[in-house]
């Protein structure tokens, strides 16, 4: 998978309430961008966006449950103002259907709206240094993996730092389990010393920095060679769309 | 995943949990969500998730799909868990199942409750541009999601996605997105226009239901509250209630096996199996 979800239950609060504080600062930032005729004119390529990546998200390859992500694309399309209200709508609706956690949707917009910022300016930056068609999609697909392992990076420092305080109750340790039994003696499983000192089975950043990565790097450049094939096609089409005509003008001049 | 099946159970169900107000239902997928990340009991979790499969079953909607939709999350968790890994499985199996007890409900949520009436919820609290762009999205969503159909059927039957020829299908494909894009940017050109010309103001307004709690109601909050009480009274009062607390999961266990009884035995389901 291009980048993973975090579900919920996995960090402890005060970091998800950290997450969600970012998320809706940065959320009224963008809309005050967004008013009157701005608004009207730019909502729906944002709704479209945000459906266009709900939909790539929702077709699961099994059994690893990989899917296309599409937010360096919707980056380079919407720009950072409008990524970060589309990375927040397509995180909501998907956490609605059970993929990804509904507590972090907070977290996981940071991680997407990142990806999308970054494609964003990268694409930006290596246009001016790739000309041509073949430019279009060779610096998409750049900026594509880049901001994939940027994304995924940010997500492990997450991690990270939720591994340096555990916080309150969540998550901790297991609890002593006790099977009941009604006529005799309860069975008790579980490890009732770790319950006693409130041990909590903390996330090895090593291990976990090792499985995503790895795991990234097999979903990383399927999803730039799609993306960077998608703006070729775009870019020979509409090259509006991935560039405005006062860059296009610069560049050929 | 299918966004529209969810849309059609959502919207064709006659159940007390579909007749329920989008609000009721909003704060006890909260309560349930907020009592499966407080425990760390694996019989809690399991209670709580046996509980709203039972309530998914009694709404007469696809359980079995339901729980399979609601499965995808535990690939995530097992990244999380194979990290935190300390030689027992039970702190695996806590892990995943938070993950599997919050996603069902979330789905318990979304599956009785047509989206729209969730956005609405708390439209008010959000910027316009999320609100708006939240109704606009739902809009436009099955519209995208039959294009990407139609367009994925035309490059099987022209050859575009052929076995064994996977650098060619990965280029096809691509450009089938491409194609969908574009489509997808004039669609949103004539929402545009559509938006001009029905005068929209910057806010979409969404239909209220009626404030008062009805008797339907009362079925999400008294199982959106009883599920949060169980989990908060385990972990505060660990010592009192844990030699006890492996009968919740027996007693969802049971009501799981009568909606399913009940349900059987009545009317036939909703939904295309």
């Amino acid at each position: 998978m291009s980048h993973i979800h975090i579900p919920d239950g996995v960090l402890p609060l005060w970091i998800i309430l950290i997450g969600w504080v970012i998320t809706g600062g940065l959320l009224l930032v963008a809309s005050r961008r967004l008013v009157g005729e701005e608004l009207t004119r730019r909502l729906p390529l944002l709704a479209v966006m945000a459906t266009l990546m709900v939909g790539a998200q929702s077709v699961v390859l099994p059994p690893i449950g990989y899917h296309l992500n599409l937010t360096a694309l919707s980056g380079i399309i919407l720009g950072p103002a409008l990524g970060i209200i589309a990375a927040f709508i397509v995180n909501l609706i998907l956490a609605m259907v059970g993929h990804g956690g509904i507590t972090v949707v907070g977290l996981n917009t940071l991680v997407f709206g990142a990806e999308m910022a970054l494609g964003y300016y990268l694409f930006r930056g290596l246009r001016g240094a790739l000309r041509g068609r073949l430019g279009v999609g060779l610096a998409a697909g750049a900026a594509t993996l880049l901001s994939l392992l940027a994304g995924t990076l940010l997500m492990i420092a997450v991690v990270a730092a939720s591994a340096v305080s555990p916080g309150w109750q969540m998550p901790h340790g297991p609890e002593t389990l006790v099977l009941p039994n009604p006529f005799g003696e309860p069975t008790v499983i579980g490890r009732p010393e770790e319950a006693d000192r409130g041990v909590s089975a903390q996330v090895q950043v090593g291990r976990f920095a090792i499985l995503v990565l790895f795991l990234g790097l097999i979903g990383w450049p399927l999803e730039a060679i799609v993306t960077g094939l998608v703006a070729r096609y775009l870019g020979s089409v509409w090259p509006d769309l991935l560039e405005p005509e006062g860059v296009q003008a610069r560049r050929s001049r | 995943m299918d966004i529209g099946i969810i849309d059609y159970w959502a919207n064709r169900g006659d159940s007390i949990l579909h007749r329920a107000s989008a609000p009721s239902k909003v704060v006890a997928a909260a309560l349930i969500v907020g009592g499966v990340v407080m425990t760390a009991n694996l019989f809690v979790l399991l209670a709580i998730y046996l509980a709203v499969a039972a309530v998914i079953i009694s709404a007469r909607l696809p359980a079995l799909r339901i729980a399979a939709i609601a499965a995808y999350p535990a690939i995530f968790a097992l990244i999380f868990a194979v990290s935190r890994w300390d030689g027992s499985l039970l702190s695996p199996a806590i892990i995943v199942l938070r993950s599997l007890a919050a996603a069902l409900t979330m789905l318990m949520l979304i599956t009785t409750t047509p989206y729209p009436q969730v956005f609405a919820t708390f439209h008010r609290f959000v910027p316009r541009a999320v609100g708006d762009g939240l109704f606009l999205t739902y809009r436009s969503l099955f519209i995208i999601l039959d294009l990407l159909g139609d367009i994925w059927i035309a490059l099987r039957l022209r050859g575009g996605v052929t076995r064994g020829r996977y650098v060619k299908n990965v280029v096809n494909v691509s450009y089938g997105l491409g194609l969908l894009a574009l489509r997808a940017f004039r669609l949103s050109q004539r929402l545009y226009d559509v938006m001009r010309l029905r005068g929209y103001a910057g806010r979409l307004v969404a239909r209220r239901r009626a404030r008062k709690l009805s008797a339907c109601d009362l079925y999400p909050l008294g199982l959106g509250a009883s599920l949060a009480a169980l989990s908060a009274a385990t972990t505060l009062w660990p010592a009192i209630l844990i030699p006890y607390v492996g009968y919740a999961p027996l007693a969802a266990l049971a009501a799981l096996l009568g909606a399913a009884a009940c349900t059987h035995l009545t009317a036939p389901r909703v939904g295309r199996g």
